[in-house]
């Protein structure tokens, strides 16, 4: 009978897998990621250090000194401080994405009570008052767009993106009415600084870690046991299912908000009261978007999240110190392979959640002797042998990566896999009939080479 | 290749996840027949046809048409094999006339209006149709819409028909229309595949039966050599006591009563016009009307989630317009309310089981701290301190506001409502929209029941439950029935609120049609009243759904004190 044109891909929803393998899984993208990276720079750089000297640059980027190594701390606890006030409000499917302009807001309020009052009044008293100013201004900020959102239903996407452009300017704003004269950059404040709670940089870190794992702790207890959080993940949920447990949805969306950007107020306050002592336009550090990111791959969760933001920060320090080893002097480098690492970690999502089928045989036309008859009741079976080929998360982005390379190794490969094919069907024929599904996981490595060679040969 | 088969599916599996929707299906549709798929919910009938319509693609098997292997991989492919499916849910654009919505899509020749009209007529005439090609989709009823989507089929070539559904959004006249039409396209040589719950309507209309369960295919009968009673066991794979049981109890004064009451539905057009009606205790009021002829506005109404245009709404005499569910909540008023969309409004589907059940009471956690008790030998000092302690304690339980919520009292009422209603579930840890549909009915029922309430509005509470769930619901409705409360039910299957309900409200465009005795009234009364040709009220000249005991009067003066 003539062949008939089958789709080529086929992609099913996976049952939910357990914890402890997703974990694997994503490890194995992220190393998997970083080897690929390694061996791209290490090959291309103009200054190479080697394979092994990557690595090396890279943790002594994130951990190499003590400095390095508070710094990384602090600028983890930001990033997680931003992320999970986003959280808040993302639990509730309220997309803020106003991060950033909540921030500026906290940190324009903080530099304003410091400008203004510093040395003119009690450094507790000003500090007290910095403190208030932050956390009110970026709740205002994140608040504005919530009651417009409660009682117009206007699109809270659009509405916060916006606002950070507001906040921006207002930034700008301020500081060239300040400094009139010179490059426009505002220059450290001396007066009403935040004081060191020790010595060097783990002194001016420490406040601002001791912030994020007390708000950490707070907002894990809040969103899991309160009623509070309760009503959150109920609007979060249906809307009108909380309408009908009668929760005022208006209220909630009201009082979230303002959480939200009172946490967003209080990481501008760490950023100008203790850290920076000045006030500029990128004081935010684009975190409102970050955050977004850790918010998603943490799941909402925020001890994963914690854990999420201290990767990204890890990344990002190190790959600098990787560019500037390697003599890189572009700093696109660093965020090239940082964003080609997240595209790993991401990528592998799809894969917990999805099977790919791959459809070879009829598509291609290729004969397969043992179903070469191809009687109509094995036509399936045999289409099994695509759909057992798991695509785990490695193997389809790291294809694309080497399929350059491995380009002069093509041509020895056909026999082989038919071989190996064949060998796959007889071990998966009697599993098909119950546990199909699991079938794949055993020999995942083997079969992993095999859709790879496949995939190269077609 | 020349055969009798129209369609034949040979060893149809597909599954999603874990689930396996359908395993190794073989199904025959001969030409010019009409087949019943039956199943219940879950069964994979959909999934089936959709597959054969395009939508999803087979894990294995294969699927012939008219003799030949085909493929179809998308639902342009399945009109390129003369195969048509009329979804439950319409997709017509509104804005569009009949006739623009039929030749939509296919494509090629330009679109003359007045040719496009003809065309419609013509083939609407052919298979006896009664449509208006130049009526505009918003302006149809439901019947309507689905007859243009049946012609939208018919239009594009289709010799395969799969209906999937057709007769639940009718009443008994209109889907004996559409059985007239079914019966001429089959004369005309198409074969059609109608999916169903109700057996009588397979009875009625069927040439051969096809049963699914749980997936697999049990089997394929001639319609005139089975009856009701074996389908059924083929469907369930057991004896299923048909009967629905209609206790008597002693009837008690109205606990609900609705005057002259006006709600206006989300698009601000009235929905519930002037209704008048009342539920006593121990029995069971029947709602019955086409979809969406206001039934949801008035759950809502009574549940306090809709604003109340004018009238009055009285529980035990006390008028709750005006209020919030909170409000009435607070008030004392034991009333439920199992909303229609369940996973949408009456319960959170991401959530679990136990966090579902603390829904509506949440906020009522309070701190119980226990005071520490008094020991033999006590010194002054310490007892000082203990009576200290307790007072700060006590006083924090009655006043101080508790933050957080109480999962462990809630837990132990999901395990209680899962052993007493034998939910199927995991955990009471698990998302509810993972539970089977009856499940999630059930357990939406058991929170509400655990309330005690003695007013109990469901909305198509067996709506989607397989018959056995829809059963165990039934009873406990006559349980609660039996305990003294008032039920509002609203129904869809005019036969089973005929055996269940001890009266009949007919509501027709947010109309009250009149209220019935369910042992004096039959079906092809009911169908007229909910076409709304014929009104009781005026009929019999009075006003109807006033009891003549109210308890409106008790706390308010006169008869009249609820005229807004």
């Amino acid at each position: 009978m003539e062949r008939i044109k089958e789709p080529f891909i086929h992609i099913t929803k996976r049952e939910p897998m357990p914890l402890w393998k997703s974990l694997c899984i994503r490890f194995g993208a992220v190393l998997i990621a970083l080897i690929i990276c390694a061996i791209f720079i290490s090959a291309s750089a103009p200054n190479s250090k080697g394979f092994f000297g990557y690595f090396g640059s890279l943790f002594s980027g994130a951990f190499g000194t003590e400095r390095r190594f508070w710094l990384l701390l602090q600028q983890t606890g930001l990033l997680l401080c931003v992320a999970l006030a986003l959280v808040v409000a993302f639990r509730m499917k309220f997309w803020n994405l106003g991060g950033n302009g909540q921030v500026l807001m906290g940190c324009l309020a903080c530099a304003m009570c410091m400008y203004y009052l510093g040395g003119k009044t009690a450094d507790p008293l000003v500090w007290l008052l910095m403190l208030i100013a932050s956390i009110a201004a970026g709740a205002i900020w994140a608040v504005i767009p919530a009651i417009f959102k409660a009682f117009f239903n206007t699109n809270e996407s659009l509405f916060t993106l916006m606002m950070n452009y507001v906040a921006l300017y207002l930034v700008a704003f301020f500081v060239s009415h300040w400094y009139p004269e010179g490059t426009g950059a505002m220059p450290p404040l001396t007066d009403a600084n935040l004081p060191s709670l020790g010595s060097g940089q783990a002194g001016r870190s420490l406040l601002t870690v001791i912030v994020a794992i007390v708000v950490t702790a707070l907002i894990y207890c809040y969103l899991r046991f309160t009623k509070h959080g309760y009503e959150i993940s109920l609007i979060g949920d249906s809307k009108n299912t909380a309408r009908y447990a009668g929760i005022s949805v208006k209220k909630v969306i009201i009082r979230t908000l303002i959480l939200s950007g009172a946490l967003c107020g209080l990481v501008g306050f760490l950023l100008v009261g203790s850290i920076n002592h000045m006030v500029s336009t990128s004081m935010d550090g684009n975190m409102g978007f970050t955050g977004i990111m850790v918010a998603w791959m943490g799941k909402f969760n925020p001890l994963i999240m914690a854990g999420i933001s201290f990767f990204i920060n890890f990344l990002s320090r190190g790959m600098a110190q990787v560019c500037t080893d390697f003599g890189f002097t572009s700093e696109a480098l660093s965020d090239i392979v940082v964003g080609l690492i997240y595209f790993f970690f991401i990528g592998c999502e799809f894969f917990i959640v999805y099977k790919v089928h791959f459809n070879f045989k009829k598509h291609h036309g290729r004969e397969e002797p043992a179903f070469s008859m191809s009687a109509s009741s094995e036509d399936g079976t045999s289409e099994r042998t695509g759909v057992e080929r798991e695509e785990t998360e490695k193997s389809a982005p790291a294809e694309g990566m080497e399929a350059g390379k491995s380009e002069s190794t093509k041509t020895q490969q056909p026999k082989e896999t038919e071989q190996i094919q064949q060998s796959e069907l007889e071990a998966d024929a009697p599993e098909n009939e119950g546990a199909a599904v699991k079938a794949g996981e055993d020999k995942k490595t083997s079969r992993k080479k095999n859709a790879r060679k496949a995939m190269e040969e077609n | 290749m020349d055969t009798q088969f129209a369609l034949e599916l040979r060893h149809i599996s597909k599954s999603f996840g874990s689930v396996m929707a359908n395993r190794d299906i073989n199904l025959t549709l001969k030409k010019g027949e009409i087949l019943a798929l039956l199943g219940e919910n879950g069964s994979g009938k959909t999934t089936l046809m959709n597959m054969i319509s395009g939508i999803y693609y087979p894990d294995e098997g294969q699927i012939f048409v008219n003799g030949e292997e085909t493929v179809i991989s998308s639902p342009q492919g399945a009109f390129r094999h003369h195969i048509g499916m009329v979804h439950q849910h319409f997709k017509l654009i509104d804005v569009f006339t009949a006739a623009q919505n039929i030749v939509l899509g296919p494509g090629g020749n330009k679109y003359g209006v007045r040719r496009i009209n003809d065309e419609v007529k013509e083939i609407a005439e052919r298979y006896g149709f009664e449509l208006d090609p130049k009526k505009k989709v918003y302006d149809m009823s439901v019947s309507e819409k689905q007859t243009v989507e049946i012609l939208k089929v018919l239009y594009r070539g289709a010799d395969i028909l799969i209906l999937d559904e057709p007769t639940a959004v009718l009443t008994p006249q209109e889907t004996e229309k559409l059985f007239t039409v079914m019966r001429a396209m089959k004369a005309d040589g198409k074969s059609i595949i109608i999916i169903t719950h109700k057996l009588h309507e397979v009875m009625a209309i069927s040439d051969r039966v096809a049963v699914l369960r749980k997936g697999a295919y049990i089997g394929c009968v001639d319609t005139a050599q089975t009856n009701e009673q074996a389908l059924t066991e083929m469907m369930v794979g057991q004896k299923v006591e048909l009967e629905i049981e209609r206790p008597v109890t002693k009837i008690d004064r109205p606990l609900l009563e609705i005057r002259d009451l006006s709600v206006r539905s989300d698009e601000g057009s009235i929905a519930i016009e002037g209704l008048n009606f009342f539920i006593r205790g121990g029995e069971i009021l029947g709602v019955a009307g086409i979809a969406g002829c206001g039934q949801r506005e008035l759950c809502e109404a009574i549940a306090g989630l809709r604003k109340v245009e004018s009238g009055g709404i009285y529980h035990e005499g006390d008028s709750i317009v005006g209020f919030s569910p909170k409000q009435i909540a607070a008030r004392g008023i034991s009333m439920s309310f199992i909303p229609e969309d369940r996973l949408g409004m009456g319960l959170a589907p991401s959530m679990s089981i136990t966090d579902n059940m603390m829904l509506k009471k949440y906020q009522d956690h309070r701190y119980s701290i226990k005071p520490v008790a008094a020991k033999e030998g006590e010194k002054p000092f310490a007892q000082k301190c203990r009576r200290a302690w307790n007072a700060v304690t006590s006083f924090i339980n009655r006043r101080v506001a508790c933050p957080f919520v109480d999962r462990k009292s809630a837990r132990a009422e999901a395990e209680r409502v899962i052993e007493e209603l034998d939910v199927v579930t995991p955990s009471t840890e698990t998302p509810v929209r993972r539970l089977s549909g009856g499940n999630v009915q059930k357990v939406l029922l058991g929170r509400e029941i655990l309330t005690e309430p003695n007013v109990l509005i469901t909305a198509y509470p067996v709506r989607g439950l397989d018959i056995n769930s829809s059963y165990l619901i039934y009873d406990i409705l006559n349980r609660q029935k039996k305990a003294g409360a008032g039920v509002l039910f609203i129904g869809e299957d005019l036969d089973v609120m005929l055996a269940l309900c001890d009266k009949i409200m007919v509501l027709c465009h947010g109309k009250l049609m009149g209220v019935v005795h369910a042992e004096k009234t039959t079906k092809e009364q009911l169908g007229l009243m909910m076409a709304g040709a014929l009104n009781l009220e005026e009929e019999k000249g009075k006003k109807m759904g006033v009891a003549k005991d109210s308890r409106i009067g008790e706390e308010h003066g006169e008869d009249g004190t609820w005229n807004a």
